[in-house]
């Protein structure tokens, strides 16, 4: 006597062996029905995906030129900002030099003709400068 | 009257700086002072011994047949009211220089004026003069300041 649960199962087994053939053989038909309209698809699919990709890559490398650009610029003009600060702070440095070296001169120009003076001047000369004082105070109404 | 123009002269030829000025004050007062004196501290020993012998002669003369004091009294005050003319100079002035600058100033500002020297070397030569709280200053030094300045 056949157990109807054993059965049953080979029953169940054979119905998915049956759908599984059936959907191999579906799939087959459609594969040689639309085969070539899918590769076609495909392939528009792969061209279109293509092109995107191109104009993102495009538009990236334009923002980053952009991008790279205004960078230049500022850097450019942070570098002059900083080459006429050098520039101003050597200016003045120099001239700050030059005034020193100038007013050293002058010191030295200054008391050599002091002790020049100091020396040559005779008795006679101081004596005639100071009546010139004089008649200097006299025109310039001192007195 | 004649008082005034002795002691005028007497002022011009003893006092013509400050420091001449300063040491006939003392000799006038100390003439003074023998007036009421006798023996050899009298008003003749003194004018003999207690001062210069310019100035015994000069007040010497004076005197003679007039009143000692009223004339020790003027001239003290002549020499009192005189006005001083600053002289800031680089060398030490002989007589013959003070001479000439006391001169000059006498033909130039008038009488009563007599010199306020100082010596300061480094004003080189000419003078810083001062008068009547006014300053100018014409000394070599300022000229070669000046020179080198512009």
């Amino acid at each position: 006597m056949k157990n109807p649960n054993i059965e049953l199962k080979r029953a169940r087994k054979r119905g998915r062996a049956i759908v599984e053939e059936a959907k191999i053989k579906a799939l087959s038909i459609i594969v040689q029905a639309y085969g070539e309209e899918i590769q076609k698809i495909a392939a528009e699919i792969a061209v279109e995906f293509k092109n995107e990709a191109l104009l993102e890559v495009s538009r990236f490398k334009e923002e980053l030129e952009k991008r790279v650009l205004v960078t230049e610029d500022a850097a450019e003009r942070v570098l002059d900002a900083e080459f006429d600060e050098v520039k101003k702070e050597v200016q003045s440095y120099k001239q700050a030099k030059i005034s020193q070296i100038d007013s050293q001169a002058k010191e030295v120009l200054i008391d050599v003709t002091k002790k020049v003076l100091g020396k040559s001047i005779d008795l006679r000369a101081h004596e005639d400068l100071v009546i010139k004082s004089l008649e200097d105070a006299k025109r310039q109404n001192l007195f | 009257m004649q008082n005034d123009k002795t002691c005028s002269e007497i002022v011009n030829s003893l006092a013509r700086t400050r420091a001449e000025a300063n040491l006939l004050v003392a000799e006038v007062e100390t003439l003074e002072r023998s007036l009421y004196k006798i023996g050899e501290a009298d008003f003749d020993h003194t004018l003999e011994t207690g001062v210069r012998a310019k100035t015994a002669y000069a007040i010497g003369q004076a005197v003679k047949g007039g009143n000692h004091s009223a004339l020790l009294i003027e001239l003290k005050a002549k020499i009192n009211s005189l006005t001083y003319l600053g002289l800031r100079i680089a060398f030490e002035p002989n007589l013959e220089a003070v001479g000439k600058f006391y001169t000059w100033v006498r033909q130039n500002i008038g009488e009563g004026v007599a010199l306020d020297i100082v010596i300061d070397k480094t004003v080189l030569g000419g003078a810083v003069i001062e008068y009547k709280g006014k300053i100018k200053n014409f000394s070599v030094l300022t000229l070669v300041n000046q020179y080198f300045t512009n």
